[in-house]
C-alpha cells in the first residue's frame, strides 16, 4: 500500500531499532540504512508516476482539526530530490567506508535518516506546529551532525548552529502562538483562508516573526553571517546534505507559507531586496576566502540569495525559474562536496591550493562541469534556470534586479575561474588519487544529469510546470485539505 | 580611552534598539486582544467524549496529535544521541570523587522505590487522571538521578536501558502503521474502545498502551542523558 506516511515513519523506524540492527554484524547497519532509502527513492518515484490528484494522507483524525500530509505535485518534487540526493550520499560513503569510516558510524547514520524524515516532514505537513517539530529535528540533528568530527573548528561549528538555531525557534515559536491565539486553528488551509481578517499591524508582526525564524535557516542577508564557519567545521559529506537537503527544504517551506498567508505582492520589493543583498555580499566575500570550504560556503549562499529572489517574484513564471536554479544547485553541490570530501581526505589540507595538488584527471573533468553549471554556462543544468529568471525578470520589467543577478554571475565567474586555473596548472602534482568504483559512478550520475538537464530541460519542465502551479495557487491547497474526510 | 568610551555605548544603543522593539511588539499585542474565539483545541478536548478516555488532555496528546508526540520522542531520542556522542570520551568514567552524605545514602534508598512507583503510577494513570508518559517518565529518570548522586555503587548499564529504549520506539512506530494498514490512518485507533468502559484502566484502546511506551522511551532517555552528563574527567 502506498502512503506518503513511509518517508517519515520508516526513517524514525530506522533510527529507533539501530541497537537491534548493530546485532547483525558490522554492516547491518550500513546496508539497511542503504536499503531503506533505495526503496524511499522508488516510493517517491512511484508516487510521482502516479499522481494525479493531490493525495492527503489522514493521521488520527482529519484536518483541519488533525495533521495531515499532502503530496501534490510540489512537494512530491522535493521529497524526490531529498530521497534521491540522499541515497547518491549513501552510496558514495558505501564507496569509502573501508578507507575511512566515521567513528560512532552507526550515530551517523541515525542522523543521516532523521535528518531525511525531517526534511520530507517539513515539505509534507499541513499543520504549522507540526512544521515546527519537524523544524526541531532537523536542527538537532543538524547541529550533532556539524561538530560530529569534535575538532575544535566543529564544536565551534556546532555551538554556533545551536545557538542560531534557538534564535531561530524563539522567533518561529512566537510567530505560531500569535497565529493560534488570534485565528484558533493550526491548520494551514484555514490560517490561509483567515489571515486577512488580522488587524494589518499583527499580519505584519507575525509575518516578521516567522521571517527572522525561518531567515536563519534559510540562511537570507542579515542572519547568515555564521553559515561559513558552519560549512568550515563540518566534513564536506555533511555539508553536501546541508546546501543540497536541509537548506532547500527550509527555502520551500518558508515560501509555501508565504503564498500561503500572504498571497498578494505585499512583501515583494522587501525579499526581493533583501535576496538581491544576500546574494552579492556572498558572492563578493567568497572572492577572498582561501578555505575551499567557504568558499563553497559562500558560493552556496549567493545561489540561495538567486533562489530566494526568483521565489519573491510570486510569479508562476518565476517558480519554474526558481525549481530549475534549485535543481542544478543541488546536484551541482552534491558534486562538488563528495569530490571535496575525497580530496580533502587525501591530500590532508583545506586551503584552495589542494586543487592543484590534486592529481585526477577524473575529478578536475567533474569539478570543471559542475562550476560551469554554476557559473550558468549554457549547455550545462545551471544555465536553464539562470536563462527563465532573466527572461521573467526582463518581462515583468525588473531591469535592477536583472543586473544585480548578471553582477552575482561575474563575481562568481572570478573565483570560479580561479579555482578552475588552479586545477588545470601544469606544475607539480601530489600522489595521483584512487577513486572507487562506486564513489566514481556516483560522481559521474551526477554529472551526466547535469549536462542531460543542460541539453535537454523539456524533459522535467511539464513536471515542473504543474509544480510551479501547484506552489502558487493556495486556493486549491486550501480545497484539497478541507475537502478530506477521514 | 576610546575603548572605554564604545562599549558603554554600544551597551546603550543595544538596549535602547531593543527596548524600542519590545515595547512595539508590546503595544501591537495589547492593541489586538485576542477576541474570544473558539479554538482547535475546545473542538478536539469536545470530541474526546468519542474515544472513551477519561482525561481528554491525553487523548489530544496522544491521539490526535500523536503525530507531533511522536516528532518529539525523536526530538528527545536524537537529543540524548548528541549528549552521548559529545559527553563520551575514554578519559571520562562515573566514578564519584567522594562518597555522599551517610543520610542522603539511606534517604536515597528509602524514597528511590517510591519514587519509581509514584513514576510508575502517574505513566500508567496517565489516560485517567493527571500526568501520563512524559511526567511518569521523568519522575522515573529523577530517582535515578537520586540513586545516581547519592550511593557509589550505583551505576546504570547503558546496554540494559537500551533494550528498554529501542524496545519502546520500535513499538510506537509499529503501532502507528499497524494502525495505517488496518485503519488507513497512521496511529489509528484499532483497539476497542468501548465508551461506557471509560474510567477503567483498560479503556481507549491505544491510547494508554502509546502513552505507556511514550514513558518508557523518555524515562530511559532521561536517565542516559543524567548519567552521561554526571560522568566526570579523570584529569579534573
Amino acid at each position: 500500500m502506498m502512503s506518503s506516511i513511509y518517508f517519515i515513519a520508516l526513517p524514525l523506524l530506522f533510527g529507533f531499532s539501530v541497537p537491534i540492527l548493530s546485532k547483525f554484524g558490522k554492516n547491518g547497519v550500513a546496508y539497511t540504512s542503504l536499503i531503506l532509502q533505495l526503496s524511499l527513492f522508488l516510493l517517491s518515484i512511484t508516487l510521482v508516476l502516479d499522481l494525479t490528484t493531490p493525495i492527503v494522507e489522514v493521521i488520527a483524525i482529519s484536518p483541519p482539526l488533525g495533521i495531515a500530509l499532502v503530496s501534490d505535485n510540489v512537494s512530491m518534487f522535493f521529497v524526490t530530490i531529498f530521497t534521491f540526493f540522499t541515497l547518491v550520499l549513501s552510496i558514495y560513503y558505501m564507496g569509502q567506508r573501508e578507507n575511512k569510516k566515521y567513528a560512532n558510524e552507526n550515530k551517523f547514520f541515525i542522523l543521516l535518516n532523521m535528518l531525511l524524515a525531517s526534511a520530507i516532514g517539513l515539505v509534507l505537513s499541513s499543520d504549522i506546529f507540526n512544521i515546527y517539530v519537524f523544524f526541531e529535528i532537523a536542527g538537532i540533528s543538524s547541529y550533532i551532525l556539524s561538530s560530529y568530527e569534535k575538532t575544535a573548528n566543529a564544536l565551534e561549528a556546532g555551538l554556533k548552529y545551536l545557538l542560531t538555531g534557538a534564535m531561530a525557534s524563539i522567533f518561529l515559536v512566537f510567530g505560531i502562538f500569535l497565529i493560534y491565539l488570534h485565528l484558533g486553528t493550526l491548520n494551514l488551509a484555514l490560517i490561509s483562508q483567515n489571515f486577512y481578517t488580522l488587524s494589518i499591524e499583527l499580519q505584519l508582526l507575525i509575518a516578521t516573526l516567522l521571517f527572522v525564524g525561518f531567515g536563519f535557516k534559510v540562511e537570507v542577508f542579515p542572519f547568515n553571517l555564521w553559515v561559513s564557519d558552519i560549512y568550515e567545521g563540518s566534513t564536506p559529506l555533511v555539508n553536501a546534505l546541508f546546501s543540497s537537503i536541509v537548506s532547500k527544504a527550509y527555502l520551500f517551506v518558508f515560501f509555501h507559507l508565504l503564498y500561503l498567508f500572504i498571497p498578494h505582492h505585499n512583501f515583494t520589493d522587501f525579499l526581493l531586496s533583501v535576496g538581491v543583498i544576500s546574494m552579492i555580499l556572498a558572492e563578493i566575500v567568497a572572492i577572498k576566502q582561501t578555505n575551499i570550504k567557504r568558499v563553497f560556503a559562500y558560493s552556496s549562499l549567493g545561489q540561495l540569495g538567486l533562489l530566494f529572489i526568483a521565489f519573491s517574484m510570486q510569479t508562476s513564471d518565476a517558480i519554474i525559474a526558481g525549481l530549475y536554479i534549485l535543481l542544478a544547485h543541488s546536484i551541482a553541490k552534491m558534486v562538488i562536496f563528495l569530490s571535496l570530501d575525497s580530496i580533502i581526505n587525501k591530500y590532508k589540507s583545506e586551503d584552495i591550493s589542494v586543487l592543484e595538488k590534486m592529481n585526477s584527471p577524473f575529478m578536475k573533468w567533474i569539478l570543471l562541469i559542475s562550476m560551469l553549471s554554476l557559473l550558468g554556462i549554457p549547455l550545462f543544468a545551471g544555465f536553464v534556470g539562470k536563462f527563465l529568471i532573466l527572461k521573467t525578470f526582463g518581462i515583468a520589467g525588473y531591469f535592477g534586479i536583472i543586473s544585480a543577478i548578471i553582477l552575482a554571475s561575474l563575481i562568481e565567474a572570478i573565483y570560479y575561474f580561479k579555482l578552475i586555473g588552479l586545477m588545470f596548472k601544469n606544475t607539480e602534482k601530489g600522489d595521483y588519487m584512487e577513486i572507487s568504483i562506486l564513489q566514481k559512478s556516483v560522481l559521474l550520475l551526477l554529472t551526466i544529469s547535469i549536462l542531460f538537464i543542460g541539453v535537454y530541460p523539456f524533459i522535467l519542465s511539464d513536471w515542473i510546470n504543474l509544480a510551479s502551479e501547484t506552489m502558487i495557487n493556495s486556493h486549491t491547497y486550501q480545497n484539497i485539505i478541507l475537502g478530506v474526510q477521514l | 580611552m576610546s575603548l572605554k568610551r564604545t562599549i558603554p555605548m554600544t551597551t546603550v544603543s543595544g538596549f535602547g534598539v531593543s527596548a524600542v522593539f519590545i515595547l512595539t511588539i508590546l503595544n501591537i499585542l495589547m492593541q489586538n486582544m485576542p477576541s474570544n474565539i473558539y479554538r482547535a483545541g475546545d473542538e478536539l478536548l469536545k470530541l474526546n467524549a468519542t474515544d472513551g478516555v477519561a482525561n481528554s488532555v491525553t487523548t489530544v496528546v496522544v491521539y490526535f496529535r500523536g503525530f507531533d508526540t511522536l516528532g518529539e520522542i525523536a526530538v528527545l531520542f536524537i537529543a540524548s544521541l548528541g549528549i552521548g556522542l559529545m559527553l563520551t570520551n575514554n578519559n571520562l568514567n562515573n566514578i564519584s570523587q567522594e562518597n555522599s552524605n551517610f543520610m542522603l545514602q539511606i534517604g536515597a534508598k528509602l524514597l528511590s522505590p517510591v519514587i519509581f512507583i509514584f513514576g510508575l503510577y502517574i505513566m500508567i494513570y496517565g489516560h485517567l487522571s493527571v500526568g501520563g508518559g512524559f511526567q511518569g517518565g521523568v519522575i522515573i529518570a529523577s530517582g535515578i538521578l537520586l540513586l545516581l548522586i547519592s550511593s557509589n555503587g550505583f551505576h546504570i548499564s547503558h546496554k540494559f536501558v537500551e533494550i528498554f529504549e529501542t524496545l519502546a520506539g520500535v513499538s510506537y512506530v509499529v503501532i502507528g502503521l499497524i494502525g495505517l494498514i488496518i485503519l488507513d490512518s497512521f496511529l489509528g485507533n484499532f483497539l476497542p474502545y468501548d465508551i461506557s468502559k471509560m474510567g477503567l484502566l483498560l479503556s481507549g484502546g491505544i491510547i494508554p498502551i502509546i502513552y505507556i511506551i511514550v514513558g518508557i522511551k523518555v524515562g530511559s532517555e532521561m536517565s542516559v542523558i543524567v548519567d552521561n552528563m554526571l560522568k566526570r574527567n579523570i584529569d579534573d
